[in-house]
């Protein structure tokens, strides 16, 4: 049955491909092989709008054809649109592109990578200097590697791209799960995790969510976004999500702490430690201290340090008191 | 175990092409290349060939020889002549690796690079460069001192000195002569061979502070032992984590996302039950510490005890300071 659909939808394809007028649906129905099998012109009209939005996922150009007062007079593929116009790549630029599939190697754009060169590939290369050619991926090879593997990047990436809005079930770290309707703007790789960042239409402002935490499939739904992205506040994002900025005085002992370190705007060396100040999210903050417990001397505000100590008297109490 | 239609299609479509382009190569070089069994090759074939314009007769279908068994000629590709315009999913991945590879500090090919992305870019006419430059960020937070500093010692083969601030909290002093610097996600890494331990070392660039260059030639390279780095990148391969032991560590419902991380392993009883992987038993008590109470240890006993003083003698610690 799965043979049968990749039959009819290569016969859609080329029937709209060879056509110069638009095809009506009428004209599909009648002769494109697999649609002539439908009785009803009910169950011909689901198959057909499904068909044809799958193609369209796929990046096949259907062009919609009305008249004058927008009644639909049928569909085409215009060939100049379809096809890949040859980039003249030489030889090296096609080996260059060999190492850059490969920086998706284990990555859900791994497919797409692998895909494209195949299409390029139906083209003839231009002559390097024969020695030229090797070198380039000698010295290129394993330079870069992405594993982004979560499944929500790309229905993400289409909807950002697209300015449409998606929607998923989210976990947040310590509330139960949501339905949200969001607007993608961005995908965000930050400390070796993968965020979004964009409009949330439940709270109605901006909202950063980890893809690890969103449960099940993103859908991505015919609706357009509403709120316009900024690229000023994906650059300046503060993450996590729902938190406010706080600015912390850590106390770390002399070469220890080297997390802390890493996120402090300022360090000053004392005789006998260093003091720490850092602007973030509460959340970061306490994950940090915690993760250098051993060498954080003392925290400061108050408010800081209970929900570390807090945290810690929770978790003591886990082992049994 | 069906194939998809979304990944399935595009191949089809790829295939005629592709395939036109090289007349009389074989089944095996043609699955190898695509990534599939000749049997489903053969399937694919099969499927294109019934395939072609409405009318349906002899020369309106696709026409493929390949009964031969062995070798493929595309006699009528019906309209599938030349490949589709890439997709943006296509573009992006392309796009965002050439970038990555062009922002490596010391990089020779660079200008390459840059004329490539252009050509992709151009070509498909989606402006694609822009779109994807706003919605698709690995962000790397190297200072940007630190940056320039590795490129300039690189290109002039010169030593570099640097405070370390390291994945194990502790913080150490550097001089290194450096090899390269390669991405693997969002880190940077530097390549070098470092004095202090007289061997090659990895060190993260954003974990580097206090850059500065010194006048000293580079060390040549023969004098260590070339290919495979050592240390930091043994210890963080997916082998060694393989190999090493594990612990057993119960999640709250908050935590569940973790199961899902790729190098924790649930366990087939419990979902709510872990084992995760860990070559220091120090790094197994600072990550649980940073998972803030959200996970218990089980087993490991003994890691379970010092993780229990550890939070006892923190505790003590910050609340007389007040």
């Amino acid at each position: 049955m799965n043979r049968g659909k990749t039959e009819r939808l290569l016969n859609l394809v080329f029937a709209l491909m060879a056509t110069a007028r638009p095809l009506s649906r009428e004209d599909i129905r009648q002769s494109v092989s697999g649609y002539d099998s439908q009785s009803s012109s009910e169950s011909f009209e689901r198959m057909f709008e499904r068909d044809k939005d799958e193609l369209r996922s796929m990046g096949i150009p259907i062009i919609t054809v009305s008249n004058a007062f927008d009644e639909v007079l049928g569909y085409r593929i215009s060939q100049d649109n379809y096809r890949l116009i040859d980039l003249h790549l030489t030889a090296r630029e096609l080996e260059i592109l060999g190492v850059t599939q490969e920086v998706w190697d284990q990555a859900v754009l791994g497919p797409a990578a692998r895909s494209a060169i195949w299409k390029i590939e139906s083209f003839s290369v231009e002559a390097d200097t024969p020695q030229s050619v090797g070198a380039i991926s000698r010295s290129l090879t394993g330079l870069a590697r992405v594993r982004a593997r979560e499944a929500a990047i790309l229905p993400l990436l289409k909807a950002a791209r697209e300015r449409r809005v998606v929607q998923f079930t989210y976990k947040p770290l310590d509330k139960e799960a949501e339905k949200r309707a969001f607007e993608p703007w961005s995908i965000v790789c930050r400390g070796g995790r993968w965020y979004t960042v964009g409009f949330d239409q439940d709270r109605n402002d901006q909202r950063t969510f980890r893809l690890s935490r969103i449960q099940g499939t993103v859908v991505v739904t015919a609706r357009t976004a509403t709120a316009p992205p900024s690229s000023e506040i994906v650059r300046s994002i503060a993450f996590p999500h729902d938190d406010e900025i706080i600015e912390a005085v850590i106390d770390v002992a002399k070469t220890h702490g080297a997390t802390l370190r890493r996120n402090a705007q300022w360090v000053e060396n004392l005789a006998d430690h260093d003091t720490l100040r850092i602007s973030a999210a509460q959340s970061d903050l306490v994950e940090w201290i915690l993760t250098s417990l051993p060498e954080v001397l003392s925290i400061q505000p108050a408010a800081l340090r209970h929900s570390v100590t807090s945290t810690l008297i929770n978790m003591e109490g886990g082992y049994g008191g | 175990m069906a194939e998809n239609v979304q990944d399935r299609l595009p191949r089809l479509l790829a295939l005629v092409p592709w395939l036109s382009h090289r007349p009389g190569i074989t089944l095996t070089e043609t699955a190898g290349h695509f990534g599939i069994s000749v049997d489903q090759l053969t399937t694919d074939l099969y499927q294109l060939v019934v395939c072609g314009v409405p009318g349906y007769g002899p020369d309106q279908l696709v026409d493929i020889d390949f009964y031969d068994g062995e070798h493929i000629w595309v006699t009528d590709p019906q309209t599938l002549s030349a490949p589709m315009r890439l997709t943006a999913d296509e573009l992006t991945a392309h796009l965002m690796a050439l970038r990555f590879l062009s922002q490596l500090p010391g990089l020779a090919d660079r200008e390459e690079i840059g004329m490539l992305a252009a050509k992709l870019d151009q070509a498909t006419g989606l402006s694609g460069n822009e779109s994807t430059e706003n919605i698709f960020h690995v962000m790397s937070h190297v200072e940007p001192d630190v940056q320039n500093q590795v490129a300039e010692s690189l290109s002039q083969g010169v030593k570099i000195q640097f405070e370390y601030l390291a994945g194990d909290e502790s913080v150490t002093q550097r001089v290194v002569s450096p090899i390269r610097v390669f991405r693997v996600d969002d880190n940077l890494y530097l390549e070098a061979v470092c004095d202090q331990a007289e061997a090659i070392r990895l060190f993260r660039l954003d974990r580097i502070r206090g850059t500065h260059l010194l006048d000293d030639q580079v060390a040549h390279l023969s004098d260590f032992e070339t290919g495979r780095p050592k240390g930091a990148t043994d210890s963080n391969s997916l082998e060694a984590i393989k190999m090493a032991p594990q612990a057993t560590i119960r999640l709250s419902e908050s935590a569940r996302w973790l199961a899902e991380e790729y190098w924790i392993d649930v366990d087939p009883d419990d979902p709510m039950v872990i084992k995760v992987p860990f070559l220091s038993e120090d790094w197994l008590i600072r990550w649980v510490l940073g998972l803030g109470g959200s996970v218990q240890v089980i087993e490991p006993q003994e890691i379970a005890e010092r993780l229990v003083s550890t939070i006892r003698e923190g505790l003590d610690r910050l609340q007389a300071h007040g």
